[in-house]
C-alpha cells in the first residue's frame, strides 16, 4: 500500500474567475496531484485588498485578480497562477508578482504569460515545474474531465438564470443549482462529474414553473471576466431574475473556448463589423444581434471601466439597438460601485422594459 | 470604392509614429493627401462628442481629424494595426479603429480606405503595403516600388530626428526625457503643451520616440519578456538606453490608456534611481493644471544636480 503523505503535496492556487475554479480545482487534484487551495466566494475585503495594491487605472479584472492572490497567499498557498491572454490580461502576471514581491510575500508565482505559445514542450515543462513527478496521461484525462465539467458548469448555470425566475416554489432552482455545485466541488472521477451533471438537468427540468406567457428577456454581453464573474458583476444576472427577467449570457468559457471560433461568428455580424475588434469584441457583437433578431426585449451591456475592447463595441452596439429598436444598459464597473445604485438603475430598466412590452402587445 | 485622388490622413494616433511612410506611399503611387490641421479645442470637441466618455483621450481627439477631413478628400485612411508579433501587438483600440470609425460616422458615409494585419496571420509591412496598394487598383511591382522608396524616406526622416536628439544629448543643460506614446508626447494639445512648459523653464527635452526603435525594441526585453505591446516596447526600451543620459523623466499618458495604466505602474516601481514625474492628460483640461506639478519636480531636479540630498 502506498501511502501519500500529505504534506509533501505542493498547495497551488489560482485567482477567483467565477464558477471556474471547480473544473481548476479538479485538474490540479486529479491530473497534476496537488492540493488546491479553492478560495471561499469573494467579498467585499477582497476587492478592498485587490485594488488598495493595484495601479488606480488598471481595469478591475486586474484589482478582482490581485485581491484574490493575496487572500490565497495568506491561506498558505506554495504556488499561485496567473493566467495571461489577450489585451491587458497578458500583462496582470508580471505586475502582480512585482507587486506581491514588493508587499513581502515571498510565495512561488507562475506566470502562464510566459507560457502562451501554447507549445506541447512547454506545456509539459510548465506540468513538471508544478509537479516534478507529473503522470502526463492521467493529466490529460484530468484535463479533458475538467473541460467537460466547465461545460456543464456553463450549462446548469445557463438554465438556471433562464428559468429561475419562474420558478413555482421559491428556492426550488437554488437548491438543485447549489447541490450541483457541491458535488462539482467534491467530484473525484468522470462519472461523478457526469451524474452530478445529469442528475442537476434533470431535477431543474422537472421543476414547476410560472412562466408568464410573455415574460422579459435580457440578454447579457460584454467584457469576458466582469460578465461572467457574479462577484465582480455584483450578482448581475441574480438581480435580473428577482426581477422576473428570463436571462441569457451567450459568452462563456464553453462558447468562447470549446466552441465557436471568432472566425465563424463574424461573418454573422458583417451589416456591422468587417474586422475582429478585440479580444470579445465579435461575441459582444455577435450575441447582441443575435438577441436582437430573436426579439429579446433588452440587452445589458457589462464591463470594467475603462475596459479598451468593450468601449470599442459600444458604437456598434448603439447603432444595433437604432436599428431593431432594443434598449442596451451600458454597466461600466470599478471596484466601487453601490449595490443600491445598481439595483435602482436595474428596476429602471427593468420596467421600461416591461412597460413598452405592454404597450407593443 | 469610386476614383481615389486624394486621401485623407487624420493627425492622430500612429500618423505621429508612421505618418511620414503612409503620406510618401501614396504621393509615390500619385495620389495627393490631406493631413488635418494640429490638435486644438474645436477638434476635441467634435471627437468627444462622437466619442463613448471613457475612451482615451487620444481617440477623441483622432475622431475630430476624421470629422474634419469628411467632404475633404476621396478617402480617409484609417488603417486597422495589430502588431507583427505575439509579443509586439498594438492596444487593442487599433484592431477596433476601422470598425469604430465606419460605425460612429455610419451616417455620414465616409469613404474608408484601410488595410488591416495582425500578429497572428505571419505577414510584414512589406506584404502589407502591397496589399493597401492593391485596394487602390495598384499593381504589385508599382506597390511595391512606391513602399521601397515610402520607406526610405521614413528612415530617412527617422535618422534625421535621432541624429538631431543625440546633439542635444551631448550638450550640457538639464535634460528631460518624456516617455510615453508617439501622439502623446507630440500632440500640441497633449504633451506639445508639456514640452513647451519644459522648455520654457530651462529644461532640453528629449523622446522616447525619437531613440533608434530597433535598438529600444530589443532593450526592452531586459524590462520584460511578457509585455506584449510594441509602442510600450520602445518607451520603455528608451528608457532605459537612456536613463543614465538625462536627468530626470516625464511620464506622459493619456487618460485612461489600457497599456499604460499597468506599464507605467510597472515602470515607476523599477525605474528607481532617478526622478521621475507621472502625468496623466485627460480631455477636460489636456495639459492646463501641469504647470506647478511640472515646476516642482524641475526644482527638485534642480536641487539635485546641485549637489542637494547630501550626493557630494
Ligand atoms: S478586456 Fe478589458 S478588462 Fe480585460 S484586460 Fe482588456 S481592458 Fe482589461
Ligand atoms: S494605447 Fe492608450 S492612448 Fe493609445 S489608443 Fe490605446 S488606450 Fe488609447
Amino acid at each position: 500500500m502506498e501511502i501519500i503523505k500529505i504534506d509533501d503535496r505542493k498547495k497551488l492556487a489560482f485567482p477567483r474567475f467565477h464558477h471556474y475554479n471547480l473544473a481548476i480545482r479538479y485538474i490540479v487534484e486529479q491530473g497534476l496531484e496537488q492540493n488546491y487551495l479553492l478560495l471561499p466566494e469573494a467579498t467585499k475585503e477582497t476587492t478592498e485588498l485587490g485594488s488598495k495594491y493595484s495601479p488606480d487605472y488598471a481595469c478591475a479584472p486586474f484589482k478582482h485578480t490581485l485581491g484574490s492572490l493575496i487572500e490565497a497567499v495568506n491561506a498558505g498557498a506554495d504556488i499561485v497562477i496567473e493566467t495571461g491572454g489577450l489585451c491587458r490580461l497578458d500583462y496582470y502576471g508580471a505586475l502582480q508578482r512585482e507587486i506581491l514581491r514588493e508587499l513581502g510575500y515571498r510565495c512561488e508565482f507562475v506566470n502562464l504569460a510566459e507560457y502562451m505559445g501554447g507549445k506541447k514542450k512547454e506545456m509539459i515543462w510548465l506540468a513538471k515545474r508544478l509537479n516534478p513527478k507529473v503522470n502526463i496521461p492521467k493529466l490529460l484525462a484530468a484535463v479533458y474531465d475538467g473541460v467537460k465539467m466547465a461545460e456543464y458548469l456553463d450549462d446548469i448555470e445557463a438554465l438556471y438564470y433562464r428559468n429561475a425566475g419562474f420558478e413555482a416554489q421559491e428556492g426550488s432552482y437554488r437548491k438543485a443549482y447549489r447541490q450541483f455545485l457541491l458535488e462539482m466541488q467534491v467530484a473525484e472521477n468522470h462519472g461523478e462529474i457526469r451524474d452530478g451533471y445529469q442528475k442537476a438537468k434533470q431535477i431543474m427540468e422537472n421543476l414547476e414553473l410560472r412562466r408568464s406567457q410573455y415574460p422579459v428577456r435580457i440578454g447579457v454581453v460584454g467584457e469576458y471576466f466582469t460578465a461572467m464573474d457574479a462577484h465582480s458583476n455584483q450578482y448581475l444576472q441574480e438581480k435580473l431574475i428577482r426581477l422576473g427577467a428570463s436571462v441569457e449570457r451567450y459568452l462563456n468559457v464553453t462558447n468562447c473556448h470549446f466552441r465557436a471560433k471568432e472566425s465563424a461568428l463574424r461573418p454573422r455580424i458583417r451589416d456591422y463589423v468587417q474586422f475582429n475588434m478585440g479580444p470579445t469584441t465579435t461575441w459582444t457583437i455577435h450575441a447582441a444581434l443575435d438577441y436582437a433578431k430573436r426579439g429579446f426585449d433588452g440587452i445589458v451591456h457589462v464591463k470594467s471601466f475603462g475596459c479598451t475592447p468593450e468601449l470599442d463595441a459600444v458604437p456598434v452596439l448603439q447603432n444595433i439597438s437604432r436599428d431593431y429598436h432594443i434598449p442596451v444598459l451600458y454597466l461600466s464597473y470599478d471596484t466601487q460601485n453601490s449595490d443600491t445604485g445598481l439595483d435602482t438603475r436595474l428596476e429602471a430598466f427593468y420596467d421600461m422594459l416591461e412597460r413598452k412590452k405592454k404597450v407593443l402587445r | 470604392m469610386g476614383q481615389i485622388h486624394t486621401i485623407g490622413i487624420p493627425r492622430g494616433l500612429m500618423a505621429y509614429r508612421s505618418g511620414v511612410l503612409w503620406k510618401a506611399f501614396f504621393e509615390e503611387l500619385g495620389l495627393s493627401c490631406v493631413i488635418s490641421p494640429k490638435s486644438d479645442r474645436q477638434i476635441l470637441e467634435k471627437g468627444t462628442k462622437r466619442a463613448a466618455d471613457e475612451t482615451c483621450l487620444p481617440f477623441k481627439l483622432y475622431l475630430g481629424h476624421v470629422e474634419s477631413l469628411l467632404g475633404e478628400c476621396d478617402a480617409i485612411f484609417v488603417p486597422r494595426m495589430g502588431g507583427y508579433r505575439p509579443k509586439e501587438k498594438m492596444c487593442t483600440r487599433y484592431e477596433a479603429l476601422p470598425d469604430l470609425v465606419k460605425n460612429i460616422f455610419r451616417n455620414q458615409h465616409p469613404n474608408i480606405l484601410t488595410v488591416s494585419y495582425d500578429w497572428y496571420d505571419h505577414t510584414d509591412e512589406a506584404k502589407v503595403y502591397l496589399s493597401l496598394g492593391a485596394a487602390l487598383g495598384r499593381s504589385k511591382s508599382e506597390s511595391k516600388k512606391a513602399y521601397g522608396a515610402a520607406r526610405k524616406k521614413m528612415d530617412q526622416w527617422m535618422k534625421a530626428k535621432e541624429k538631431k536628439q543625440n546633439i542635444l544629448l551631448e550638450g550640457d543643460g538639464l535634460k528631460i526625457l518624456a516617455a510615453g506614446h508617439p501622439y502623446v508626447l507630440h500632440d500640441p494639445f497633449m504633451g506639445g503643451e508639456i514640452s513647451r512648459l519644459l522648455g520654457k523653464m530651462g529644461a532640453t527635452v528629449v523622446f522616447t520616440d525619437y531613440v533608434n526603435r530597433e535598438k529600444a525594441l530589443k532593450r526592452s526585453y531586459h524590462f520584460s519578456k511578457v509585455m506584449p505591446w510594441i509602442i510600450n516596447r520602445e518607451m520603455t526600451g528608451a528608457v532605459m538606453l537612456l536613463r543614465e543620459r538625462v536627468d530626470g523623466i516625464v511620464l506622459l499618458s493619456a487618460y485612461p490608456c489600457g497599456p499604460d495604466s499597468l506599464v507605467n505602474d510597472m515602470l515607476v516601481r523599477k525605474v528607481k534611481e532617478i526622478p521621475m514625474l507621472s502625468l496623466t492628460l485627460d480631455a477636460q483640461s489636456g495639459a492646463a493644471g501641469m504647470e506647478t506639478r511640472v515646476e516642482s519636480f524641475m526644482d527638485i531636479i534642480r536641487y539635485q544636480k546641485a549637489g542637494g540630498y547630501g550626493n557630494h
